[in-house]
């Protein structure tokens, strides 16, 4: 008797899946539209998780293109410790779309944000509103930041015009808005500088709609300055720290998951040369069985992100496990002497992890 | 004493090194224990122009030198590169502090940057072949000079010692070496500059004496 499931492949069966039997043989991602070649510029931002993706793109032999780079004299453990290198330029962990967004708009200079600097923590000096723990000890002052934001700014226009691929990893729906003008903040004023006054900050939690538009409004920046740029989504399987909403952070952290999954699959379908890879999905299997998480049950433990990068070079790149292509980064330092030295002295620096009810 | 004359600091172990001091020492059980290694960092890093012209952090101006086209370091990075490169300067001098454990300590500045070029080129020393690309502009060896001394001054703080800055009577009006106290060398101040320090150290000594 015929049925519209009768001759699909094995892959949309559940039962059928290999991975049931052996964690290690889940693949569930089909052939990509594209390929990445050693060679492309390869600009990586998100979440914590994007960390993860661009060091191992590094350590594989990709060319993460780094355009803002520490001058020679900063060895590289400081340059590290400073945020060098940890993505193409130092913008910091981007949570959400909105976040992504108004980095385009700031490096075009079609939005200056009211908020210019917060004060340290410590209250000796200022950090950056947009990305308040790029640099430990923060800026001597404000016009010490003015130089270094317009240095910044210029190393992520030189990235979105320049890059071949760009890897974006979805993180949170959350956010604090300033009120004034909209800008968004990575993390709540008060939590690593700047004073939190309800009256000028907003809680927002970005929903479906919202956060599909903004994707969709980041890419269509992107593609005006970089028309061939080809871009892979993901979306980070690293739970939220903490929620601002009143329930439980894994309900929260569900809801924000499934808006940025949708967010992320109706991009592919609006725009040509955007896929989705399944970093979420291989991460939070049941396959799994929940292996992929340390003890915390939110950092995405070395064996998760060994499947998650070994399924990306094998199908973006056409690369077996543990096969490595010759090293083709355009940073001069190279992953010999920079990212893959400081292997295992780095873990993801995750600004959400600031957040405490303490 | 100039430690230097043993051996490079990266081979010194700390136990030998401990032992080469109380070789050299021969009083000991010093009274006060005068410590002034670490000087030339700032001096390398701009003396002179590096092939990549950059500029630091500053609290004023946002950068020293101000000059948009020259690669920006932030101060707190450039901090944390000069604590780098003075960790071997802050192990010896932890050795040395232990070795004397009852003495007084006293750590001294290294003398202010020179700014006159010509008397860098007259007098260029070990820095013979790097001054082609010429001078480094003086804002910026001014920002490192400060940073160092800042660096210092603080791992004083933490051995419990005494801290020795550069004496206002020696500098120009800018914070570089008077004139009347240049050496025959691109970054050693003279005798005189020596027993304005002596003056001072007996100073501090005074009360252990």
């Amino acid at each position: 008797m015929s049925h519209p499931y009768k001759g699909l492949p094995d892959d949309r069966f559940w039962g059928k899946d290999p991975g049931i039997g052996d964690a290690r043989l889940l693949d569930p991602l089909g052939p990509p539209p594209f390929t990445i070649t050693p060679q492309q510029r390869i600009v990586t931002a998100g979440s914590c998780f994007a960390q993860h993706v661009a060091r191992r793109l590094s350590e594989a032999g990709f060319n993460h293109h780094v355009t803002e780079r520490a001058h020679p004299v900063v060895p590289a453990r400081v340059a590290l410790a400073h945020h060098y290198g940890v993505y193409s330029a130092r913008y910091g962990n981007i949570y959400t779309a909105r976040q992504l967004c108004q980095l385009i708009d700031r490096a075009f200079d079609r939005f200056v944000p009211i908020e210019a600097a917060w004060t340290a923590v410590d209250g000796e000096g200022v950090v950056d509103p947009f990305r308040p723990r790029i640099q430990p000890g923060g800026f001597v002052s404000e016009s010490e930041l003015r130089f270094d934001r317009a240095r910044h700014l210029a190393c992520v226009r030189d990235a979105l015009q320049t890059m071949d691929v760009f890897v974006f990893t979805l993180g949170l729906t959350e956010a604090w808005e300033d009120r004034r003008d909209g800008a968004i903040f990575p993390l709540a004023p008060g939590v690593a500088g700047g004073l939190y006054d309800p009256s000028q900050v907003a809680f927002r939690n970005f929903d479906e709609v919202e956060s599909r538009d903004d994707l969709r409004a980041a890419i269509t920046r992107i593609r005006a300055v970089n028309p061939r740029v080809r871009v892979v989504l993901t979306v980070s399987p690293v739970p939220l720290n903490a929620t601002f909403e009143d329930r439980h952070v894994l309900l929260s952290s569900t809801w924000s998951k499934s808006v940025l999954r949708v967010a992320a699959e109706r991009a592919t379908r609006d725009f040509a040369d955007t896929v989705y890879f399944p970093s979420y999905e291989i991460v939070t299997a049941p396959h799994v069985r929940g292996r992929y998480f340390a003890a915390d049950c939110r950092e995405v433990t070395a064996e998760g992100v060994d499947h998650v990068m070994r399924l990306f070079l094998k199908h973006f790149a056409g690369i077996a496990s543990d096969t490595r292509v010759p090293p083709d980064s355009d940073d001069p330092s190279g992953p010999d002497s920079h990212l893959s030295r400081m292997r295992g002295l780095m873990d993801a620096i995750c600004d959400e992890e600031a957040i405490d009810n303490g | 004493m100039n430690l230097r004359a043993t051996s490079g600091p990266e081979d010194w172990h700390p136990q030998e090194f401990s032992r080469t001091l109380r070789r050299m020492v021969r009083n000991a059980n010093p009274a006060v224990i005068c410590l002034c290694m670490g000087g030339n960092e700032h001096n390398i890093l701009g003396v002179a122009e590096h092939p990549e012209p950059f500029s630091v952090g500053d609290s004023a101006e946002g950068s020293a030198p101000a000059d948009p086209d020259r690669w920006f370091v932030p101060r707190a990075v450039m901090r944390d590169a000069l604590r780098e490169y003075l960790e071997p300067v802050r192990r010896l001098n932890e050795i040395a502090c232990e070795t004397f454990a009852d003495s007084v300590k006293v750590f001294l500045s290294p003398p202010p940057p020179i700014a006159d070029w010509e008397h860098i080129q007259s007098h260029p020393g070990v820095f013979r072949e790097a001054l082609d690309l010429g001078p480094a502009p003086n804002a910026l060896r001014m920002a490192l000079y400060r940073l160092q001394v800042e660096l210092l001054r603080e791992m004083a703080a933490r051995a419990g010692a005494a801290f020795i800055g550069p004496p206002d009577e020696a500098l120009d009006g800018d914070g570089f070496l008077a004139k009347r106290y240049f050496d025959g060398s691109p970054t050693h101040a003279n005798d005189d500059y020596g027993a304005i320090l002596l003056r001072a150290i007996l100073e501090r000594a005074e009360p252990a004496t």
